[in-house]
């Protein structure tokens, strides 16, 4: 590859990670749509994945290792975390706060305040699509949590905004945590009861403890 | 394996199933232990949903065995030790969690089932009528290896996209279940797999001493539960195939209706909450959604969805909820 072709293909890889970072210009998308489209998708599938693994939420297509393919996903692309890390730093607290407060529970992807909720603790600047994720996340545990817009029409999945943590709103969130593992055991409990999948329904319970 | 056993099984399995023809060249027996049984695996077919879960849960009846198992979601492995024996006519389950705090679930039943099988509830789940089964086709994918064991795989497709696809991986020689795999279209979701398994005529309980140390210990809820109530809730929207498998209440005094299609089932609550708690979530882990969202029409009461199926579907679900 010529030095040209690897400059072309260095600024596509980043205009990838801008778009998927959801801070991509006309020009980049542009960029993007006129590239090669197997290689896009490859580095797309890997961008994504790195994404999903660092908070926590991995999905995989089906014959590809889970250990290899994330760890490999995030070698190749060691300034996504870097640079979301410093960009988002306000997950750092949310992400000590989370595997605190739940080694090995549920992941709540999504929580939204009632109306009479703490609403001033909800900032207002829209983040990327992609997940804040935090250098905690990566090493500390599967749980992560994120708050979505109360108002959205956005799936919880695809949008979140960052909030302040003070004490109340942890209180809360570890509230809540606790209350959905206690779901899921109790749920457990009629689903080995309803369907035929053996000890499953009871492997799939968070620590309901923590 | 224990000849006795096996003689059992087939006695069982050739009374009123069939099951998958394996195309011969493809069949891999063992002739040491298993020629006899084999035999019999060959010559009946499974060709529905009710055939395949009458051969797990006639396994479940019949064997007595040591496993470990990993599971894997959300980016992470953990792993079980389970021990299924059967004395003195009852099956008792034990699964001890070997990651993070010490725990184990512990299961018992009686062989009979309750009520002589005539509830749902209990270890032996009533298999559903093939009109709930319809949400889903079965297709028999072939053999693979899994915990050094044949397996037949079967594929379970959901008809729609509002619920999630499985691949079993069922022990050829015993009928037991040795893998599952979640799928949402070709995303795999979770997944469950014995790594070992080991078979023996005399499981006893010589090491549960150390056990016992375990400091979490869930019982199962009464095994032949039979409390029903008059829900003051109903759930307007299910997807097709998913019929009401009963009510009960919590131990915090909630409303619990459950659903089921054959495959996975949905819990739906009706919770109390306090002012300053959160009404709205949604937590994942594995198959497991969890959406919690205030019910309609009545301030102080949230309703939570749980289920093994899309965010989606279980947030559809949640708001479809209304008091009677």
């Amino acid at each position: 590859m010529s030095t040209k072709e690897q400059s072309a293909q260095q600024q596509l890889n980043e205009s990838l990670s801008a778009l998927m970072d959801g801070e991509a210009s006309e020009l980049e998308l542009r960029r993007i749509l006129k590239a090669d489209t197997d290689e896009i998708n490859e580095h797309w599938h890997r961008y994504q994945l790195a994404s999903a693994a660092l908070r926590g939420d991995v999905t995989l297509e089906k014959s590809v290792d889970l250990s290899f393919s994330i760890s490999e996903a995030i070698a190749d692309e060691p300034t996504y975390s870097s640079k979301k890390k410093t960009k988002t730093s306000v997950w750092s607290n949310i992400g000590r706060f989370a595997v605190a407060a739940s080694v090995a529970g549920a992941v709540v992807v999504g929580v939204q305040f009632a109306p009479t909720g703490p609403a001033t603790n909800i900032a207002s600047t829209p983040t990327t699509p992609s997940a804040p994720v935090s250098g905690q996340l990566e090493i500390g545990g599967d749980t992560s949590v994120r708050v979505v817009d109360y108002n959205s029409q956005v799936p919880a999945e695809t949008q979140q905004k960052p909030i302040i943590i003070n004490e109340a709103t942890q209180q809360q969130l570890k509230q809540m945590e606790g209350e959905v593992n206690r779901l899921m055991l109790e749920h457990a409990e009629n689903n080995s009861q309803n369907t035929q999948q053996g000890v499953l329904p009871f492997v799939r319970v968070p620590d309901a403890e923590q | 394996m224990p000849r006795f056993l096996a003689s059992l099984i087939v006695f069982l399995l050739s009374g009123f199933l069939t099951f998958f023809a394996i195309a011969s060249d493809d069949r891999i027996s063992d002739q040491d232990s298993l020629g006899e049984l084999d035999q019999s695996l060959e010559e009946v077919v499974i060709s529905s949903l009710q055939d395949l879960f009458s051969v797990l849960s006639a396994a479940n009846k019949y064997f007595n065995y040591h496993s470990l198992l990993t599971y894997e979601a959300n980016g992470f492995i953990t792993t079980y030790k389970l021990k299924h024996r059967i004395e003195n006519n009852t099956v008792n389950q034990q699964l001890m969690f070997m990651d993070g705090p010490r725990r184990q679930v512990i299961r018992e039943q009686g062989l009979s089932g309750c009520n002589q099988g005539a509830t749902r509830w209990g270890l032996w789940p009533t298999i559903l009528p093939s009109t709930s089964l319809s949400a889903y086709t079965l297709k028999t994918k072939g053999l693979e290896r899994v915990a050094n064991r044949e397996a037949i795989v079967f594929d379970i497709l959901p008809k729609d996209n509002l619920r999630y696809g499985y691949r079993y991986s069922v022990d050829k020689e015993t009928g037991l279940l040795l893998k599952v795999v979640t799928y949402y279209k070709t995303t795999i979701i979770e997944r469950l797999q014995t790594v070992s398994i080991e078979f023996s005529e005399d499981l006893n309980g010589s090491d549960t001493s150390e056990d016992l140390d375990y400091s979490w210990r869930v019982q199962e809820v009464e095994p032949c539960h039979t409390e029903q109530f008059q829900p003051a809730w109903q759930v307007k929207w299910l997807p097709e195939g998913f019929i009401s498998v009963g009510n009960r209440i919590t131990a915090q005094g909630e409303q619990v209706l459950m659903f089921a299609d054959g495959l996975v089932s949905i819990s739906v609550f009706v919770v109390n909450h306090q002012p300053d708690d959160l009404t709205k979530a949604t937590a994942r882990h594995g198959a497991t959604v969890v959406v919690v969202t205030p019910a309609s029409l009545q301030v102080g009461r949230s309703i939570a969805v749980v289920g093994e199926v899309p965010t989606a579907t279980a947030r559809r679900i949640a708001v479809s909820v209304q008091p009677l």
